[in-house]
């Protein structure tokens, strides 16, 4: 059997046809050749198998997401609720409060070590304690929402 | 229902609504296409997980100058060409061949089977295979992607697919007639 128009027809538009990107019209007129065309209807039925086997095998292979992969997708947007603690207005709040506290620690421990007022050593410590790890604190948050918003 | 454009411009409004429907839409599809390059769960989603992380860093930046599917994609292929690049040792490259814990035994013959059946092919046209053929991308979209024309899409798109001819055993018989044909001539 030689090669027709409608030979050319189908070999021009063979690709749009096999990925079903065809009009209706332009469809029924290669389907009605290859009703007729057997060297034609061979060639298409042979890719239509190999992309039919092709199709099944590589969509066999499917793995679902695992729920670690959902849970970071879904964290994406969503800040760290331990982050969100420390915006900068927070940690700038802690570096004010820690030096307050440090600096009256250290103030009224040194004016009671040389007796110009009597209040408690120990008080007058923890605050400087307390104030340093404070400051600290809110250092350390800075430095880090630094880093990250870099 | 939203574009994914539409929804990414929302997103870069700052409305993160819009990209959990993005990553509801796309996540799947997104690491079954990197796993059936890697062979591997956890690369494929580490590969996924960045691909979205840079795609929320981009979003305000984003412009739907091409479909966002092209540009997903794109991002995910480079993340993966880059990790092939990073391991190419061979101690890291047989990583890759090693048993799959987190992958059902099936899933791993689906894969070697897989493998098989394009072991001729080169990436290039096992992307124009899969990206036609499973997620159902126009050549123009492909073109898009692999930064070459058309013609080069459909001419790769057939090589591949008279190669798994062969390999199947199917005939050709246009292509032995014109094969005897040349040789009659000559």
């Amino acid at each position: 059997m030689s090669e027709t128009n409608e030979c050319q027809n189908l070999q021009q538009q063979l690709d749009e046809y096999l990925s079903d990107h065809l009009s209706d019209f332009a469809k029924h007129r290669i389907d009605n050749h290859l009703r007729q065309c057997s060297i034609c209807a061979k060639e298409v039925n042979g890719y239509k198998i190999v992309i039919s086997e092709f199709c099944s095998l590589a969509k066999s292979v499917n793995i679902e997401p695992s729920l670690s992969l959902e849970y970071s997708l879904k964290r994406i947007t969503q800040p760290n609720p331990t982050q969100e603690l420390f915006t900068s207005s927070n940690y700038n709040v802690l570096i004010l409060s820690g030096t307050l506290l440090f600096a009256l620690g250290t103030v009224f421990g040194l004016l009671n070590y040389y007796g110009a007022v009597s209040s408690s050593l120990l008080i007058s410590f923890i605050s400087a304690l307390l104030g340093s790890v404070v400051l600290a604190t809110g250092l350390i948050q800075m430095r880090r929402k630094t880093k990250s918003s870099k | 229902m939203f574009s994914d454009e539409n929804l990414m411009t929302r997103f870069g409004r700052g409305d993160e609504t819009a990209f959990s429907e993005i990553v509801g839409r796309h996540q799947h599809r997104l690491l079954n296409f990197i796993y059936r390059r890697t062979g591997s769960r956890e690369q494929a989603e580490d590969i996924v997980q960045e691909t979205f992380l840079r795609v929320v860093g981009a979003a305000s930046r984003y412009q739907a100058t091409a479909k966002f599917t092209t540009w997903l994609y794109t991002i995910a292929l480079n993340l993966w060409r880059n990790e092939v690049a990073r391991r190419r040792t061979p101690s890291e490259l047989s990583e890759r061949d090693r048993i799959q814990e987190s992958v059902s035994l099936d899933q791993q013959v689906d894969f070697k089977k897989l493998q098989d059946l394009m072991h001729d092919l080169s990436e290039e046209h096992r992307l124009v295979l899969e990206l036609s053929f499973i997620e159902g991308w126009t050549n123009q979209q492909i073109a898009d992607l692999l930064s070459c024309s058309i013609g080069t899409i459909k001419s790769r798109k057939f090589y591949a697919l008279k190669a798994l001819r062969k390999r199947m055993g199917i005939d050709d018989e246009r292509d032995e007639r014109m094969s005897e044909s040349t040789t009659a001539i000559g």
